[in-house]
């Protein structure tokens, strides 16, 4: 028997179905551990697949990082269980038509091109003699990634840093409000002043307490 | 060892159809709508990872990191527009998301 067929198989089925409970489930701290349950399964097929370096930023940023941030705002809000409710959707067919559509599309690019073999190492199609998991094997998953990542490919890499750092300050300045009420200098207010602006008339409303 | 790659394709797939279905399902619920968008985004990068396995192309596994790259700050983001919305509503009901405007 082949093992690894069979951690495969339970791999994907268990995946399929945490998938399925993620977005049925009534209540969504259930959502947010399904959702974990599949990033771990995903991180096992990558393992199959013999690229263990993104198996394990898979479990780091998706489970330690993206999971856990879910979980905080979970459990953060007051959230009531929703109820699912198909009888808003009399239009079935704009949801089904496109799935099939997309199902014959891939399929057919993917059925073209199955490639069967008993041979451990033959799950790749040579075509100019590079052979991945010896390359794996001999300069490791990071190098590999390295060697592109740091040299054709660094504009890329920068941009997602800065685009980081903006998710960052975007973040902070949109849940924070401990500095609404303090009252502070607005230098450059204070600086512009014009005499024409100086003097101005406002309308102060009542406000009903 | 595996019989064939498509096995890896049709998990990719089910993954971003079952996220496809979660957003159009659950659109009363913005956190399992988020969910959903992750569900989808790994969906490509399984495809994505998959793809560079079967066709001895690195790229295939370098944009999957910046796609997760991606996913992350847009999941930042987008909690902290809900928090912000659960903030002033009270409440993370759709059904008046309109009123942010203005």
């Amino acid at each position: 028997m082949f093992l690894d067929s069979i951690v495969f198989n339970i791999l994907t089925i268990l995946s399929s179905i945490s998938a399925f409970i993620v977005i049925t489930a009534p209540n969504p701290v259930y959502s947010v551990l399904f959702l974990i349950l599949v990033f771990c399964c995903n991180t096992g097929i990558l393992l199959i697949l013999g690229t263990e370096f993104l198996a394990l930023i898979f479990l780091i940023v998706y489970v330690g990082a993206i999971a856990v941030l879910f979980l905080f705002v979970v459990m953060m809000l007051n959230i009531k269980s929703k109820k699912v409710s198909i009888s808003y959707y009399t239009e079935i067919i704009t949801i089904i038509l496109p799935v099939i559509i997309f199902v014959l599309i891939v399929l057919s690019i993917k059925i073209g091109h199955i490639y069967t073999s008993t041979k451990p190492s033959d799950l790749i199609i040579d075509f100019n003699n590079l052979n991945i998991p010896t390359m794996l094997d001999f300069l490791g998953d990071i190098r590999l990634l390295g060697q592109l990542i740091y040299t054709y490919y660094v504009v890329y890499f920068i941009m997602a840093g800065i685009i980081l750092l903006e998710a960052m300050i975007g973040a902070i300045i949109l849940t924070s409000d401990k500095h609404k009420d303090i009252k502070r200098q607005h230098i450059f207010q204070q600086i512009s002043r014009d005499f024409v602006n100086a003097v101005f008339l406002t309308e102060i409303s009542s406000k009903k307490q | 060892m595996l019989n064939s790659i498509i096995k890896f394709y049709i998990n990719a797939m089910v993954l971003f159809l079952l996220g496809m279905l979660g957003i159009i399902i659950n659109r009363q619920s913005v956190i399992t709508l988020l969910m959903s968008l992750e569900l989808m985004l790994l969906g490509i990068n399984m495809s994505l990872i998959t793809s560079s396995i079967y066709l001895n192309d690195l790229i295939g596994q370098m944009f999957p990191l910046f796609i997760l790259t991606i996913a992350a700050a847009e999941s930042a983001i987008g909690l902290a527009i809900l928090i912000t919305f659960y903030r002033i509503r009270g409440t993370i009901s759709v059904d008046f998301i309109s009123l942010l405007k203005g």
